[in-house]
This record gives structure tokens, C-alpha cells and sequence, in this order.
């Protein structure tokens, strides 16, 4: 974790993780399903983490994760979905949507709280099953645009008042 | 103004864009400022219209407000949270909203579009990639579509040999193929109907997945 200047910030690429549906498919197939979809999750995430990255909360069906490298955090994800996306449980589809922002949250314990934590979380509830959306700052931070990631365009989020340039991480990176 | 990208950001206007027979850029009801070999248009008003030559590609992200693009365009995405979105004719199409509706008349490549519960009407395309949790997806005719679906409504058709793929957990799903094909057909639903007019062949292929949805696939008459 790469600590700055303020011992309470930290520099790095905050991810979320979300389950596609998760509040239909709990209504429709219950909840041991929906413990069933949460624990696998947590276990592809946890299986595909390096040393890099951390799972820093859970939250419902979602994971608030943080990686010091933003490649790493990129490639982390993609292959995370990839996994799922061939995984079922119970023969339900595990769907995962991703975002990840290249930004210093306030730790707080474990935690990290801030606005960019929130910017990652509400870019990751505009991607589509199996998709990995990034931030312009992430692209920034891993220098390369041109055959990892397309551009999305401006997208308006809620709490923020300019709009957002989105990318999409292109499924080549997949490992 | 001559530029090929144009982007458009914008809290509730509505956007009119439309390809005309001219050289450059024009912008009514906004401010535009060359950006990187681009031009961003900021707009505050109520309304902006915004001509462009053919092919040109564009970004609009709009919070809500109608989205009405005419003409032949380049790479065309849309981002909105609600509202209506209207693409006639683009090269390539991404178009993502919260609860609005999209209706892509025609798209000459790549076709993404995805919806938490809204309706998604494409006409013509080569290549769809739809996804919705529980909205409508309906495709008049493309050459290969993959869907994904939480639950919702789709309707899909195939403009000669199907390459299809839908992967639904409940909801129904209903697909139309040219009369005489006989695709060969991996359709399975672990709770729920499956009806096929098909005979197994080699005319392209159909795979449909649901949980417990409803699966229905016909021949065009």
C-alpha cells in the first residue's frame, strides 16, 4: 500500500465487485441462493487476489476491494469475471459488473472512506453483466490507452456534479 | 471547425444530433471548445442541436433528456440514466441507460446496449451485445447477438443463419429464424417451457440458457 504524505490517505486503484441481479435473483430463488451466489464470489476473488490487493469490506453482494498497482487491479478483475462468468451456482449464473478508480481514500482501521470510494462504487452500478469499467484516472495511471481499454464517454453519477469519462477494459486482457 | 470525435455532456437537455452536408461542426444552444482533436460540447440550455458530417463519432452523457441522432454517424455512445435514445444509422453503437429506452434503427458492426429496466429495440445490426436485469430486448434481425438477461422479455431475430446466444434466469425468450433453417440448437431450461419449430442441422447455431424461463423457437412465415 503506498502511503502519502497524510498517514490517514492511501494511493491506489479501489475496486467493487457487484453480483448482476442479486436482489431479482434473491426474490425469485431465495435465500440460501443468495448465500450460495455471495460465498462463491468471495471465493473467486479470494482465490485470484495476489499479494497486491486486499478484500477491504463485504458489502451485501458486493466486494470493496484495493490494490496498490493499477494494472494488477485491472487484471485482477477481468479475471475474476471471466472465472464467473462460466461458474454456476445452484445453476444459477454468477454475473459479475466491475469498476475500477485510481484515487486516495481516508483509511480508516481496515476501511477506506471517501469520495473516491464512492466514485468507484457508482461507476460499477452503470456496467453491464461482465463488464470492467474504469475511470479516466485509472487509464491515466496505467499510461496505455489504445488495446486495453475503449472508450465509454462522459457518463453524469449520482453525488457528483461534473460528469465522469468512463472506459471499458477490453476482455484481452483476460489471463 | 473540422473534427471527426465530438462529446457531449449534459444534465437534462434535450440532444439533437443530426449529419448534414457539411464540413465541419455546428453547434446550436451550447458552448463547443476543441478539446485534444475533439470537440466537447458543454450544454446548460434546455435544448442543443448539433450538425455533423457523416461518420463523425460521438460521446453524449446525458442525466436525463431525449438523445435523438439522425444520419449516418461514426461510433456513437450514450449514456443516460433515463430517458429516450434514438440512434438511426451508426458504424458502431454503446449505449447504456439506468431506465430509459433505446431504439437503434440500424448498426453497420458492433451493437452494445444494456438496460437495468428499460426497453432495447434494435432493428438492424451486425453484431448485438444486449444485457438487461429486467427490461425488453427485441432485435428485428443481426447477424450474431449474445444476450444476457436476469429476468424480462426478449425477442430476437436472425437475418440468415443464426448466431445466437441468450443466457436468461427467468423471463421469456423468443427467437425467429428463416423459414427452412434448421440450426443446430443447444436450449435448456432447468424450470420452464422449451418449444422449437426447428429441425436440428447445421443452418448456423442457437444456444439458449434459462433457470426458469420460457423458451420459444420459430420459423418466419
Amino acid at each position: 500500500m503506498n502511503v502519502v504524505s497524510d498517514p490517514t490517505t492511501v494511493v491506489g486503484a479501489i475496486a467493487f465487485s457487484d453480483i448482476v441481479g442479486f436482489t431479482e435473483l434473491t426474490a425469485d430463488h431465495g435465500d440460501d441462493v443468495a448465500v450460495s451466489l455471495v460465498d462463491r464470489h468471495e471465493a473467486i476473488v479470494s482465490e485470484l487476489l495476489g499479494s497486491n490487493g486486499r478484500i477491504v469490506k463485504q458489502l451485501g453482494d458486493g466486494l470493496l476491494l484495493f490494490f496498490s498497482d493499477a494494472r494488477i487491479a485491472v487484471d485482477t478483475m477481468l479475471a475474476t469475471q471471466h472465472r464467473a462468468d462460466i461458474d454456476l451456482v445452484d445453476e444459477i449464473p454468477l454475473w459479475l459488473r466491475s469498476g475500477v478508480h485510481w484515487g486516495a481514500p481516508r483509511t480508516r482501521g481496515s476501511d477506506l472512506i471517501g469520495h473516491d470510494v464512492n466514485l468507484a462504487s457508482r461507476i460499477t452500478s452503470l456496467a453491464s453483466p461482465g463488464e470492467l469499467l474504469v475511470t479516466e484516472a485509472l487509464v491515466q495511471e496505467i499510461g496505455d490507452r489504445g488495446d486495453q481499454f475503449a472508450r465509454v464517454g462522459p457518463v453524469f453519477v449520482k453525488g457528483v456534479t461534473d460528469p465522469v469519462r468512463l472506459w471499458r477494459a477490453l476482455p484481452a486482457l483476460q489471463t | 471547425m473540422t473534427t471527426q470525435r465530438v462529446t457531449v455532456t449534459s444534465r437534462s437537455a434535450r440532444v439533437s444530433v443530426r449529419v448534414g452536408p457539411v464540413d465541419g461542426v455546428s453547434v446550436v444552444g451550447a458552448s463547443a471548445r476543441e478539446v485534444d482533436g475533439g470537440l466537447e460540447v458543454d450544454v446548460q440550455s434546455r435544448a442543443v442541436e448539433i450538425t455533423v458530417p457523416i461518420d463523425t463519432d460521438i460521446a453524449i452523457g446525458v442525466s436525463s433528456g431525449r438523445v435523438d441522432c439522425e444520419g449516418q454517424l461514426g461510433a456513437v455512445s450514450v449514456n443516460s440514466r433515463s430517458g429516450r435514445v434514438v440512434v438511426a444509422e451508426a458504424r458502431e453503437v454503446d449505449v447504456r441507460t439506468t431506465s430509459g429506452s433505446v431504439v437503434v434503427g440500424r448498426c453497420h458492426g458492433m451493437c452494445r446496449a444494456s438496460v437495468k429496466s428499460g426497453t432495447i429495440h434494435v432493428g438492424d445490426a451486425g453484431t448485438v451485445e444486449a444485457s438487461t436485469i429486467s427490461g425488453r430486448i427485441e432485435v428485428d434481425a443481426a447477424d450474431v447477438i449474445r444476450v444476457n438477461a436476469v429476468s424480462g422479455t426478449i425477442k430476437l431475430g436472425s437475418r440468415g443463419y443464426p448466431d445466437i446466444v441468450v443466457r436468461t434466469v427467468s423471463g421469456s425468450v423468443r427467437i425467429t429464424v428463416p423459414s427452412g433453417t434448421a440450426p443446430a440448437s443447444r436450449i435448456s431450461a432447468l424450470v420452464g417451457s422449451i418449444r422449437s419449430d426447428c429441425v436440428a442441422g447445421n443452418d448456423g447455431s442457437i444456444a439458449v440458457s434459462t433457470t426458469s424461463g420460457s423458451i420459444r423457437v420459430a420459423q418466419r412465415r
